[in-house]
């Protein structure tokens, strides 16, 4: 007996590789939106620190526009940096 | 004249056995006068005429046995008359000389309550027996005078055929009544027996006429034909039968009417559910009933009786659940015709709703109804949207305030008029529920299975039912399943970018490879059923993961390997190849007897790391296709056999199994995050009792659950030897 594939629709879930599971400012899961967006995803990305801790887009930018001094991660206090 | 001859003259002539004296009578009463006896003659006399009607008159009316009404009649009018006749010189004598008496008064009386009380049986029946023929030979003669000698279903049963003495006797009747009328009504005859009878008849006939026309027949207007019939042909025929001398109507049209309509509502009752079932056919129906039914005094009835109807055949185990849907939108369409303020309607459907949320898959099929566009009621009412048109407030009656109504006394009063009667279906039965969470909820499951299910990234059909329940829930409640339909509409452009790639650079895989790519959050958990696929599927799963993570930089895909779908050919050792179209899962379990022909369970449970209990459930589909047998308990082979059950032809998967987990699956995971709040809580404040739990619960976790859910779940844990409960308080076990 010979058994061949000849197409296969298979479903996934995708998720984002960080080093944790929620966005330390809103406190949602990475794979869900930033409460300001509707759709996760391309629409609601991740960046990460120099410091490797990462946030919503929408979550960090707006803390480091918050804060009128230094701008620092959230997480460890050190100096923020996009990690290119 | 000496005294016993004055006294015998009057009482002869009183018994109208002597023929008229004028001078003999005079004298007689003059001697009476004068020795002061008229009193005594007088009530000796009236109880001798008394006797002799009951004794001998009345008797000689009634013995004869084949007489017929109008025979009748006319003898006991006869007898009535020559007794007043014979009363009539002394009355007038007696007024003359100014004397106290009421003879004519004794005489009549005595008839009456004689006829009343003894005879008052036979006279009706003969009334009756009358009656009844008159009318069939009267309608008969209203329909076709000219065909009832040559008609063979002679409407008198007699032989040799009596109808045109029956139509003689009833115009004899007719004049008889016509003559006597007056003393008749004198002797109080007509208004306690014939009216009566005629009644009777008239109600019998109303009966018989509105089930004969109405019966089962629901699908037009039918109480302006009957209105019509009753005002032509029965009227008509009571005013042929009776005499009406003071233009005041013999039996009151409004009493027949009522009658009418009392009969067409009970009839109606019978057969609610039968209209029900029919509504939109039945619609005539419930129009009639809702013209009629304020008419007569059988509102209550109606709701006890639809009620009772509901308990008895509808609401009970025996009956699917989408059975008792369709009966249910079928009565608030049919019961929103029958009563517009829909008073009735809430009445009914109280018990119904009642007993649809103790049964576990409503929701399931109400939501299965609404997106299905088999089911045309609740889709056309989807696509109406919601009813917000008229937004007159209570006190702005406006337009037709003539004919405004207050509510009926049962409606509820915390209800508003205006709400109750434009909710519509859809509203209604989100109603049963009380909130639209939960439906909403089922939604989100039915769309998920229907999109994995379905697997061909085709969401068209989806997006408008998505688009219509958007319209009605608002946006917010429905951002999950937003996500999913943009999941899917996304899932194909990536995968067709993604296996473009995949030709680009050279890493073409062995079959077309698509993938739906879901953003988890958003979906229902999807039910676990860990496999170890073939070699040659995971190379595919991770060429492509890689495909993906080159496009999406930072993203990786988690494959859910049991949910999809696969098609392969199988080329038996006997050279036939038949195409199936299964799940992954089947398709490992296949593969794996490529290298080896024969398996127990539980080596394949190993080599696929599953559960056995799983192998078990999927192999069952290979076996039955005949591509695999049993040999013995739990040992399984190729089927070598090709020919004898093999299927030639291309097998899709016919049970679709839900791919995400079911309710109870779900509800045990949140359970599990709801554990380790009751872990803190026991902790720290060593022993609580249950409802102190829920409502700490409650607070801190949100949580959505029932005491009744958490008992359960806690009494599961004491089980576990996590938790002792004691004295009604829960500690951790220690």
């Amino acid at each position: 007996m010979k058994v061949k594939i000849k197409s296969w629709t298979a479903v996934g879930t995708w998720e984002w590789v960080s080093n944790d599971d929620t966005c330390g400012i809103c406190r949602m899961s990475f794979e869900a939106c930033c409460p300001d967006c509707r759709t996760p995803g391309d629409d609601c990305p991740l960046v990460w620190g120099e410091c490797t801790h990462c946030f919503h887009i929408h979550c960090i930018v707006k803390w480091l526009q918050s804060s009128q001094q230094q701008q620092l991660c959230p997480m460890c206090r050190q100096e923020w940096k996009f990690k290119e | 004249m000496d005294l016993e001859e004055a006294w015998n003259f009057v009482e002869n002539l009183l018994q109208a056995k002597e023929s008229l004296n004028l001078a003999g009578l005079k004298m007689a009463v003059e001697k009476l006068v004068a020795d002061d006896l008229l009193d005594a003659v007088y009530e000796t006399l009236s109880y001798q005429i008394e006797q002799s009607i009951v004794n001998s008159v009345l008797p000689y009316i009634f013995q004869d046995a084949n007489c017929t009404l109008p025979i009748l009649v006319t003898k006991i009018y006869n007898q009535a008359k020559s007794h007043r006749d014979a009363v009539q010189p002394l009355i007038l004598l007696l007024d003359s000389l100014k004397c106290r008496h009421e003879l004519a008064e004794a005489v009549q009386r005595t008839y009456r309550i004689e006829i009343e009380f003894s005879h008052q049986h036979k006279i009706t029946e003969l009334a009756e027996e009358f009656y009844s023929k008159a009318y069939l030979v009267c309608s008969k003669e209203m329909t076709s005078a000219e065909d009832l000698e040559e008609s063979n279903c002679c409407p008198c049963e007699l032989s040799p055929c009596q109808c045109h003495l029956i139509l003689l006797q009833m115009s004899a009747i007719t004049e008889t009544c016509k003559q006597n009328f007056l003393s008749l009504q004198e002797l109080g005859l007509f208004q306690n027996i014939i009216e009566d009878v005629l009644f009777g008849i008239a109600r019998a006939k109303i009966k018989e006429r509105v089930s004969t026309t109405c019966a089962s027949s629901y699908s037009k207007t039918l109480i302006n034909d009957l209105t019509e019939w009753l005002n032509n042909d029965l009227i008509g025929w009571l005013d042929k039968v009776t005499v009406n001398l003071d233009g005041s109507e013999i039996l009151s049209k409004e009493r027949l009417m009522y009658y009418l309509y009392d009969s067409f509502v009970k009839l109606r009752l019978d057969e609610i559910l039968p209209m029900i079932i029919d509504y939109p056919d039945s619609r005539p129906s419930f129009e009639d009933l809702h013209s009629v039914l304020p008419q007569t005094n059988l509102r209550k009835q109606l709701i006890v009786t639809i009620k009772q109807v509901y308990e008895s055949r509808i609401l009970h185990p025996g009956v699917t659940t989408t059975d008792i849907l369709t009966a249910y939108i079928q009565s608030i369409q049919a019961f929103r015709v029958l009563d517009p303020s829909c008073v009735i309607l809430e009445i009914v459907t109280e018990p119904v709703k009642l007993y649809l949320r103790s049964r576990e898959d409503t929701v399931r099929c109400i939501v299965a109804n609404l997106i299905d566009e088999s089911c045309e009621v609740l889709s056309d009412e989807l696509t109406k949207g919601t009813s917000d048109q008229d937004t007159v407030d209570e006190d702005n009656i406006g337009e037709g305030w003539q004919h405004w109504l207050p509510d009926p006394v049962d409606a509820n009063p915390d209800v508003s008029s205006k709400a109750r009667r434009s909710t519509d279906i859809i509203n209604m039965l989100v109603n049963i529920y009380g909130t639209k969470e939960l439906f909403i909820k089922e939604y989100w499951n039915l769309l998920a299975d229907r999109l994995l299910s379905n697997l061909s990234y085709t969401t068209m059909w989806e997006i408008r039912y998505f688009e219509l329940l958007k319209i009605r829930f608002g946006e917010t409640d429905l951002l999950k399943c937003e996500v999913m339909l943009k999941d899917v509409t996304d899932s194909k452009r990536l995968n067709t970018w993604i296996n473009e790639e995949l030709q680009k650079t050279n890493n073409e895989l062995p079959f077309q490879m698509n993938a739906l790519m879901l953003s988890a959050q958003y979906w229902p958990t999807f039910r676990e059923e860990p496999i170890e696929l073939p070699a040659e599927m995971k190379d595919a799963l991770t060429s492509y993961t890689k495909a993906y993570e080159t496009t999406k930089v930072n993203r990786t895909l988690k494959w859910q390997p049991h949910i999809g779908q696969v098609e392969v050919d199988i080329e038996m050792d006997s050279g036939n190849t038949v195409t199936f179209k299964t799940s992954p899962v089947n398709v490992a379990i296949i593969m794996a007897f490529q290298e080896q022909g024969m398996y127990t369970v539980e080596e394949l449970a190993e080599k696929l790391q599953t559960s056995a209990s799983v192998i078990r459930r999927r192999i069952s589909y290979w076996q039955s296709h005949g591509v695999l047998k049993e040999i013995s308990h739990d040992v399984y082979e190729l089927n070598k056999d090709s020919s004898t059950s093999m299927i030639h032809e291309p097998i899709e998967e016919e049970v679709l199994e839900s791919a995400t987990a079911s309710s109870e699956q779900q509800k045990e995971q949140e359970f599990q995050v709801m554990w380790s709040y009751i872990n803190g809580m026991l902790t720290n404040s060593d022993s609580l009792p249950l409802e102190r739990i829920h409502s700490m619960l409650k607070i801190f976790a949100n949580a959505e659950c029932t005491v009744h859910e958490l008992e359960r779940f806690l009494s599961k844990k004491i089980r576990e030897g996590k938790v002792v409960c004691a004295a009604g308080v829960y500690k951790l076990a220690s």
